[in-house]
């Protein structure tokens, strides 16, 4: 399985239509086997197409609904919203605490009550 | 619930946005507004990383408050958007600046931020009004176009659209086609100019199997394809006399035959024409049949070049920004103003393509939030030495040197000057009055007058 998640210092980028960098985790049996970084500087691909050519799974920051509409149609499983370092991040995934007050964006942690929170449930049908 | 301190009460009676952060990118205070504009609870932001609260398109890549923080130069009324829990862009104005302690320290920044939507969305609304389709223009020409599009629309007769290569008369056709009644029906266009007469001639009518060498097998003309919508002939003054023979019985009896056959088939298409070159010129030559041209001429529409509605350039550079961001993905915001001078007074031989190429140049080398002038083609800073000379290039020159040639050009006529510029005539009143700019005493106006 790949998960693709946009990177900015080794922390979540805060807004995926802005990242320049995607980092791909290679994981296996709930461990991380590789990451690779891939930059959308200079190249003719943009990073949400990156992100649908090379992974399974974006975990992300804030997004756009026009981009995460795009991603979600295209066969990529959204999870937004996310905040932290990049590798807890991805290690709270695997273990199923991805919605975890910590790791979630200020404005995104209160279940139904928040529109995120609500297209977060239905991207991950 | 705490009582809120007389620094809280004052924060929270300002209408634009306000939050302050430590030097570790910390909030330590978000107001009321903020709440509002960003939807997040002042409890759920204090404490938190500036970056996760605020989510905008600069975070990564040219933080404003890093940049104050870094020089100590504040930055005012920068235009970016962010990114709402809903997923919901929301476009703002922001200014930032240092917060310091008693002892002159600093202890770190402050970001004040207004919600631009009802702006935004104003602007919308009048764009609309200067849009009519895809085609974007304030200039009256244009708008007297936009007026009789949907009644020339309305009926079946042919229409000649005439005017240089790049002022959109493929847009000028397709807009035809789009408020007929034949909408639902296919828009072919046919370029005329791009194809030997053999193989337009079979590329109009179509062909049977035998009808030459290697038709091995029946094919549809472009007639046939457009069958209940309607056909554009591009270039239609490029074509041979042989030809125009051809098309002349077409659009009298609406019949035709492919090649090689001798069924006759009748012709259910809506015949647009354009072309570049001034077709009656071309009939007093010699080189195009009279009777074609009263039979193509039956509506016809003069399209002004971008020298005629340089008012229109603003516009279309907008227009070619957002189509280009989307393109490239990238967030190109606005054109400086000196980069907007030269193009401003670029000649145009190309027309509206040769701008939307010279944008798309600038959107490879620009790397920032502004195309400068170093990102346009070179024969552009060439325009803009002339104009203010090397190494003056401050706005207040260019905005100088702009007035003037748009004055001098329209013999000193205020109102045809402003609407070059693309700027009402109040304001250029207010510009020629700041800057002392002198008229001379008979003006263009006087003149028009005698």
């Amino acid at each position: 399985m790949r998960i693709a998640v946009p990177v900015w210092d080794e922390l979540v980028s805060p807004v995926l239509d802005t990242a320049q960098v995607l980092r791909i985790y290679e994981v296996d049996n709930g461990k991380i086997l590789s990451k690779k970084d891939f930059s959308c500087v200079g190249s003719d691909a943009t990073l949400p197409e990156i992100a649908v050519e090379k992974a399974d799974i974006l975990i992300c920051g804030a997004l756009s609904l026009e981009i995460e509409e795009k991603l979600i149609s295209q066969g990529l499983k959204v999870h937004p919203w996310a905040m932290g370092e990049c590798d807890t991040i991805i290690e709270h995934y695997l273990r199923g605490q991805i919605r975890c007050c910590e790791y979630t964006m200020p404005g995104c942690r209160y279940g139904k009550r928040r529109g995120c929170s609500r297209r977060r449930r239905d991207s991950s049908k | 619930m705490p009582m809120k301190n007389d620094k809280d009460i004052i924060l929270d009676s300002i209408s634009d946005g306000v939050f302050t952060v430590d030097k570790n990118w910390r909030i330590t205070s978000f107001n009321k507004a903020a709440e509002t504009i960003t939807g997040i609870k002042n409890t759920d932001a204090v404490g938190s990383q500036c970056s996760y609260v605020f989510r905008a398109s600069i975070c990564e890549c040219g933080c404003a408050l890093r940049h104050t923080m870094e020089t100590g130069k504040p930055v005012t009324n920068k235009a970016i958007y962010i990114v709402r829990a809903d997923g919901v862009k929301v476009p703002v104005s922001i200014s930032t600046a240092l917060l310091r302690d008693r002892d002159g320290e600093i202890i770190g920044g402050v970001e004040t931020f207004r919600d631009l939507s009802l702006e935004e969305e104003l602007k919308r609304e009048l764009n609309k009004q200067y849009s009519f389709s895809d085609i974007i223009s304030r200039n009256h020409r244009m708008h007297e176009l936009f007026a009789l599009i949907p009644t020339i629309a309305g009926s079946l007769s042919t229409v000649l659209v005439e005017g240089a290569s790049g002022t959109g008369k493929e847009l000028v056709c397709r807009a035809i086609h789009n408020h007929s009644p034949r909408k639902n029906g296919p828009f072919i266009a046919v370029n005329c100019g791009a194809l030997p007469d053999t193989l337009l001639e079979s590329e109009l009518f179509g062909y049977k199997a035998g009808a030459f060498t290697d038709a091995r097998t029946d094919k549809k003309g472009r007639f046939a394809l457009a069958e209940g919508g309607t056909i554009l002939l591009d270039e239609i003054g490029d074509i041979s006399p042989a030809l125009q023979v051809r098309l002349l019985r077409l659009l009298q009896e609406r019949t035709y035959e492919a090649l090689g056959s001798e069924k006759t088939v009748k012709a259910d298409v809506r015949i647009l024409a354009a072309t570049n070159k001034n077709l009656e010129t071309l009939v007093n030559e010699g080189t195009f049949r009279q009777d074609l041209y009263y039979r193509i001429n039956v509506m016809k529409l003069s399209l002004p070049s971008l020298n005629e509605r340089k008012e229109d350039i603003p516009l279309l550079i907008e227009h070619f920004l957002h189509h280009f961001n989307k393109l490239t993905g990238k967030q190109i915001e606005t054109v400086s103003g000196a980069a907007m001078a030269a193009l401003m007074n670029h000649d145009y031989p190309g027309n509206i393509r040769e701008l939307e190429n010279a944008i798309e140049h600038a959107f490879v080398l620009c790397g920032g939030a502004t195309i400068l002038p170093a990102h346009l083609p070179n024969h552009y800073k060439v325009h803009l030495d002339s104009l203010i000379g090397p190494g003056a290039e401050t706005l207040e020159n260019i905005e100088i040197a702009a007035i003037n040639k748009a004055l001098k050009q329209n013999a000193f006529n205020r109102l045809a000057a402003a609407r070059d510029l693309g700027i009402h005539k109040t304001t250029l009143h207010r510009k020629i009055k700041r800057y002392g700019i002198k008229l001379p005493s008979k003006d263009g106006r006087s003149s028009q007058n005698q």
